[in-house]
């Protein structure tokens, strides 16, 4: 009986393991979105470092959307998890550069990795 | 002749060094992302992130941390990947946002220095602006009492009238009040009047004067330019010895050439016969307008009648 149950989780287990049973990451997709979109009406577009970075969010974001439509949301979630950090890069990116405008400096040199 | 590798032989080496890869790899060697992940971490830990944004520096250890975990189960899966390349850009998230604070505070104090400098410059306008109206205002004082002290020359009977021209302030003394009719020497109580004229004069401090005789047209017109010239001189001389610097004042005559009234009449020659002083205008001064005075301010004590010592003070015309 109780080997029983035993089975039965890690069968679900298993199935919560492999990527067909997870949810789509609907809602870390519209975050995702919606941090690109942030980033673009900030100008992010001007700052070649924070361009770089919202087309690498960008790219995640297409990226998780087919791994969604192809099921695997576990991999999807990643995907965006990747896309919303560098969407935060872009942004902070943006910022650092309107405050280094305001100063009269040039833009950064140091490029991040 | 052939010095190329084969293409097999190529291809082995290429899988050899493909296996040596993946056994470099094993479990125990972390994916390349978690190397990162540590080496942004530790960058922005010895950044000024550390004091300036300790709340992202969190964040971004935090995420590490759940990189290391999740590598320690399971060494190379997608997952640790991910995790360590979020942990990767919080770190770099929280060195940017130092640096956007570090610049802001740097524009702000940039900002603070200029609003300084801006007030202290309108400070030192100000105290400018205020010095030379102060000195405007002196100046003008001056050019007012030295005013006042001629026409009260006029008021006191001391002289006809005075009038402002582009050469100066002009002061008419009367002739007939000055020197019998046809001498040059001057009448005992023309000096009391020119005791009053002197004392003027030297309130003017060291305004040039000249003293212009001028005639009516009765007798000869050489001997009217020698009559105006000793009376000029003869008022010249007498204001020397009452204090007036030499080389203050000068003397000319001018005879009959330049008549200010009808020589047909005995009023009109009255008039002309007449010695002017001439206070010379500093250059750059302006001509003193007062209030209630239109362009030629004149004012003139009517008639000049000879013979006559101190008069009630004549009312402006």
């Amino acid at each position: 009986m109780k080997s029983r149950i035993a089975t039965c989780l890690a069968a679900l287990g298993l199935t919560a393991a492999g990527c067909a049973g997870t949810a789509p990451p609907t809602e870390r997709l519209t975050t995702a979105q919606a941090s690109v979109k942030a980033g673009r009406m900030l100008g992010a577009e001007e700052v070649p470092q924070a361009q770089l970075h919202l087309r690498m969010a960008e790219q995640s974001v297409a990226r998780a959307q087919k791994l969604m439509r192809d099921d695997e949301n576990e991999l999807a979630d990643l995907m965006l998890q990747q896309a919303n950090a560098d969407a935060q890069v872009a942004l902070a990116l943006t910022r650092e550069s309107q405050a280094r405008g305001e100063l009269g400096m040039q833009p950064r040199q140091e490029v991040t990795p | 002749m052939n010095t190329m590798p084969s293409r097999k032989t190529l291809r082995r080496g290429l899988l050899l060094a493909l296996a040596g890869t993946t056994l470099a790899c094993g479990a125990s060697q972390p994916p390349k992302e978690l190397a990162d992940a540590r080496t942004a971490y530790q960058h922005a830990y010895n950044s000024q992130a550390r004091q300036l944004t300790p709340a992202e520096l969190h964040d971004a250890r935090v995420s590490l941390q759940r990189a290391e975990r999740a590598f320690s189960e399971d060494a190379d899966t997608a997952k640790v990947r991910t995790y360590a390349y979020v942990a990767t850009r919080k770190a770099q998230l929280a060195e940017i946002e130092a640096q956007t604070l570090d610049l802001q505070q740097r524009a702000r104090l940039q900002e603070g220095t200029r609003a300084q400098q801006q007030a202290k410059e309108m400070a030192q306008t100000k105290e400018e602006l205020e010095a030379t109206r102060a000195q405007l205002s002196a100046q003008q004082q001056q050019l007012a009492a030295q005013r006042e002290s001629i026409e009260k020359l006029v008021r006191m009977g001391a002289a006809s009238s005075v009038r402002e021209e582009g050469r100066g302030t002009v002061l008419t003394l009367s002739g007939t009040l000055l020197f019998q009719p046809g001498k040059s020497e001057l009448r005992p109580q023309a000096r009391t009047q020119l005791n009053q004229v002197a004392d003027a004069i030297k309130e003017f401090g060291n305004k040039q004067v000249t003293a212009e005789g001028h005639t009516d047209s009765t007798g000869g017109e050489d001997l009217n330019m020698r009559l105006s010239q000793e009376r000029a001189d003869s008022v010249r001389g007498y204001l020397i010895s009452r204090g007036v610097p030499e080389g203050q004042i000068t003397a000319k005559g001018l005879g009959e050439a330049e008549p200010i009234a009808d020589n047909k009449t005995a009023e009109g020659r009255a008039e002309n016969r007449r010695v002017e002083l001439i206070f010379q205008r500093a250059p750059g001064e302006m001509q003193q307008q007062t209030p209630g005075q239109p362009s030629s301010p004149q004012l003139q004590r009517t008639p000049p009648e000879p013979m006559q010592e101190q008069q009630e003070p004549a009312p402006y015309e």
